[in-house]
């Protein structure tokens, strides 16, 4: 029977021809995943209000925490020292939640072994602006989570962990949210 | 050991992709890095990015045998249902009985209705109380709609329930903020004539919403002989979804579906007046039903998370002539977790069930009572010590449950986890599960097969005929299962996962010949009665590895390997129980390998190859069926030409042109074989 032989070869066929649709159809290099989320949180940082108190002196920085393994730790350690609403940032990599004195925001490259829910909480109540990529992150407790669209990336926003935090959200961010909850929406 | 038939193609294949695998492009780190950090967050969210993917959470820290498939495996498997998606877990049998029908188990014992096996769609549990099993075929919900499902190996009865004696599957939608906008999907392809589904999602005062549709038809396969079958499926699917906010910090979810499926079969219906004993018939089997769920969750002022879920569940499963079972489910649950001290994470929970059918039997089936209910009553608690903080948790945990069937039964479970570091978890556990009576146990009489004569010995035509026996099954089956694993993450993008287990079992249900009698109506025979005994007893060991490796940021390996071992004893001295317990040896495949690897150009194409091997049953369906060893090979291609719109072909069972998976066991189905088939779905989103 000539069926399964002509089918085998259209599969090579395809297979074979794969890399060079691919080559031809070429785009242009998307940025490294990694990069655009370390981009995203100094943009959360840019968009939302940190109360007097937490900031400190007129030259205190901005002090990005994050928190895990090394995941995503070389991308932010690339963001120390720009400059943001006339501050300089600092970022510190492999932060223990427990010790996250002295950090205004924390992202959560991984679960911690409690779980989310208790490290989101005891955060918030320290007034740190949590973001991370793990799924389900406000749900959890986080105030925004960075999320996948088809062939991009959206954040989504809880307002209840931020008024928790005392964080006030520029409205411009809150625009651009794909979606928010908490707070009668 | 023999080489897989056909392994040249898949490995020719391997090589031809990595042959044109591209030299990762020289990355200008810096420049790139100064790049992102300068666009504005509007740009940032309009760059493309190639792998968007969800992370899920870690298992690092769990203490059990589990495996998330997540949305983006199954979109890119090509899967177009549940049982095709659950494939993609290590130590999962999946067999393909026929187009509308399959066998789906974890760790042994498979069968239609398998019975070991608990599966929950939301909470909501889909496993049948008539024959303890899932009929797959009337649970297609939208496969877009899925967001992942859980998959853990292994007793999950402590936090789950009875009947998860070898795993829970744990089906999960997706919230409704997250299917916003419309999306239209349409399919159609060599054994799928045609599949249209259509979703909106859109905002509501306090949240989110969903509403979709969806309708398919496919045809029917190929019998043994090479004959088309009868078992065509078509399907017409609604649901909705919606997610709101009710005050602070508290959340709901309300979900529900409805359903009319009409399939079809061929059965063998015994009788002693025919021949071979047995008229092949076909089968009209339509199920209809629906379901409203409804779930709030909410946080107390000492930090406490509590929740509270109902649903009712409505089906009619109609097999015309022979059967036909209306059931009403209603199933009300409250959990709360809670931290005490540093040190302690608290969860405990209380459960109540109420189901009741109305079965109406004909020809081969009789339900006696024709109505009946079933009452589940449950409560459990679990407590997670953390030993030494971060490096080792003890996590003990139990589940009273009463059932009107068999009364109290406790499922205690102990597990521990240690890790050490980051990279490294070991875990252990030992638990005891329990399996109760289905209704079909307790109150089915079945006209299973008649045994043509065979002169001299046995001048008449022998019907084997199961009578319920209330002495036979008071007691429920019952496992304990000790269970070990390992996960390490040997490097950025190469880890692994490990589990061994070991289960004994004991008052499996297994039958044992009883009273014997000739009947002299219709023409005469010789009526040979079968009692279902809880005798035989079982031992299963096994493991299970997986591995995950990214060798490009383009493309990722999953291969993976389960091994199973089943032995049954007994002590009965009847024949046929004995028989029974040698024949569960071959019940199980004894190894079953997976590898998929999936390649990611661009942000705009994906390919992906999937080549899996089943090993061979000895024994399918219990009476001494073989199934042959196979392998097969699915191939997706998917391409966007625009945003909005994703255009993929599939090609399923690529290797052969039809095989056979499974036999089927309890009802007299004709046996069915799967065949080579492609497809086309174009799916538009905006």
């Amino acid at each position: 029977m000539n069926h399964p032989r002509r089918i085998r070869r259209l599969i090579l066929l395809a297979a074979l021809l794969g890399p060079c649709v691919a080559q031809a159809a070429g785009r242009p290099p998307a940025l490294p995943e990694s990069e655009i989320k370390a981009a995203l949180v100094l943009n959360f940082a840019r968009y939302v209000e940190w109360p007097a108190a937490a900031l400190g002196g007129a030259d205190a920085p901005y002090v990005i925490c994050h928190m895990g393994q090394e995941r995503l730790g070389a991308a932010f350690a690339a963001l120390d020292g720009r400059m943001l609403k006339g501050r300089a940032v600092r970022v510190r990599v492999g932060v223990d939640p427990a010790d996250a004195r002295g950090c205004h925001l924390a992202f959560l490259a991984d679960t911690p072994a409690r779980g989310l829910m208790p490290v989101t909480r005891a955060l918030a109540t320290q007034g740190i602006l949590t973001v991370s990529d793990l799924d389900g992150f406000i749900d959890a407790g986080g105030a925004i989570g960075i999320v996948p669209g088809e062939d991009r990336l959206q954040f989504e926003v809880n307002r209840d962990t931020l008024d928790r935090a005392g964080l006030t959200a520029s409205s411009q961010l809150l625009k651009l949210a794909r979606s928010l909850i908490g707070k009668g929406h | 050991m023999k080489r897989l038939r056909g392994a040249w193609l898949p490995l020719f294949l391997l090589l031809a992709v990595l042959a044109g695998v591209p030299r990762p492009a020289a990355a200008s780190a810096g420049q790139s890095a100064d790049s992102a950090a300068d666009l504005s967050l509007e740009d940032l969210l309009n760059t493309e990015v190639v792998t968007a993917a969800r992370k899920p959470e870690s298992l690092h820290a769990t203490a059990a045998a589990a495996y998330v498939i997540t949305h983006e495996d199954i979109a890119r498997s090509g899967a177009t249902n549940i049982p095709e998606a659950l494939r993609l877990a290590p130590g999962v049998e999946v067999a393909q009985i026929g187009n509308n029908r399959w066998a789906v188990t974890v760790r042994g014992f498979n069968g239609r209705f398998a019975d070991k096996l608990l599966v929950l769609m939301d909470g909501r549990s889909i496993y049948s109380p008539l024959f303890s099993g899932v009929m797959w075929e009337f649970e297609d919900t939208l496969l877009d709609e899925v967001e992942r499902i859980e998959v853990i190996r292994g007793p999950g009865a402590a936090i789950w329930g009875a009947n998860a004696v070898n795993g829970v599957i744990n089906i999960i939608t997706r919230k409704a903020r997250d299917t916003q906008g419309e999306l239209a999907v349409a399919q159609a392809g060599s054994d799928l004539p045609g599949q249209l589904a259509y979703r909106h999602g859109g905002e509501t005062t306090d949240g989110y919403y969903r509403a979709w549709g969806k309708a398919f038809a496919h045809d029917a396969s190929v019998d043994a002989a090479g004959q088309r079958g009868n078992d065509y499926w078509r399907s017409a699917r609604a649901g909705f979804r919606r997610d709101g906010a009710s005050g602070a910090g508290s959340r709901y979810v309300v979900s529900g579906e409805a359903y009319a499926s009409p399939t079809g079969d061929r059965w063998n219906l015994a009788d002693v007046a025919a021949p071979s004993g047995h008229d092949a018939t076909n089968i009209k089997l339509v199920g209809q039903g629906g379901h409203l769920l409804g779930r709030r969750e909410w946080q107390d002022e000492d930090g406490a998370d509590s929740a509270l879920q109902s649903y009712i569940d409505y089906q009619d499963i109609d097999a015309q002539g022979e059967i036909r079972q209306k059931r009403t489910t209603v199933d009300l649950d409250y959990q709360r977790r809670l931290l005490l001290g540093a040190r302690n994470d608290f969860i405990w929970g209380v459960g109540y069930r109420y189901s009741r059918d109305d079965i109406v039997a004909q020809d081969i089936f009789t339900f006696t009572p024709q109505r009946a209910s079933q009452t589940l009553a449950s409560v459990f608690v679990q407590d997670e010590f953390a030993l030494v903080p971060d490096q080792l948790r003890l996590i003990a945990g139990a589940r009273l449950e009463h059932n009107n069937y068999t009364g109290l039964e406790p499922q205690p479970n102990l597990r521990a986890v240690w890790t050490p570091t980051s990279r490294q978890s070991v875990w252990a556990a030992a638990s005891r599960a329990v399996h109760t009576p289905s209704r079909a146990d307790e109150s089915a009489q079945l006209n299973l097969l008649v045994i043509p004569p065979d002169p001299p010995q046995s001048p008449l035509p022998v019907l084997l005929r199961t009578v319920p026996s209330r002495d036979g099954l008071t007691d429920s089956e019952k496992v304990n299962t000790f269970e070990f694993g390992y996960r390490r993450q040997l490097a950025a993008t190469l880890s692994l996962d490990a589990a061994a287990f070991y289960s004994r079992y004991n008052n499996i249900r297994s039958a044992a010949l009883s009273s014997r009698q000739v009947v002299l109506q219709p023409v005469p025979y010789v009526l040979q009665l079968i009692n279902p005994v809880a005798a035989i007893d079982a031992h299963t060991r096994g493991f299970e590895l997986t591995v995950d490796w990214q060798p490009a940021p383009e493309w990722r390996l999953q291969p993976s390997y389960s091994y199973l071992d089943v032995s049954g004893f007994t002590s009965s001295s009847d024949v046929a129980v004995q028989s029974d317990a040698l024949a569960q040896n071959g019940t199980a495949p004894v190894q079953q390998i997976s590898l998929r690897t999936s390649w990611t150009p661009g942000a705009r194409q994906q390919w992906d190859l999937w080549l899996r091997h089943v090993g061979r049953l000895e024994n399918a369906d219990g009476v001494g069926t073989p199934i042959a060893a196979y392998s097969t090979l699915d191939a997706r291609f998917a391409l966007r030409p625009l945003p909005a719109l994703e255009l993929s072909l599939v090609g399923q069972n690529l290797l052969r042109d039809r095989h056979v998976e499974f036999a089927p066991d309890l009802l007299p189905s004709v046996m069915l074989q799967v065949e080579r088939s492609f497809y086309l779905k174009a799916r538009y989103q905006f």
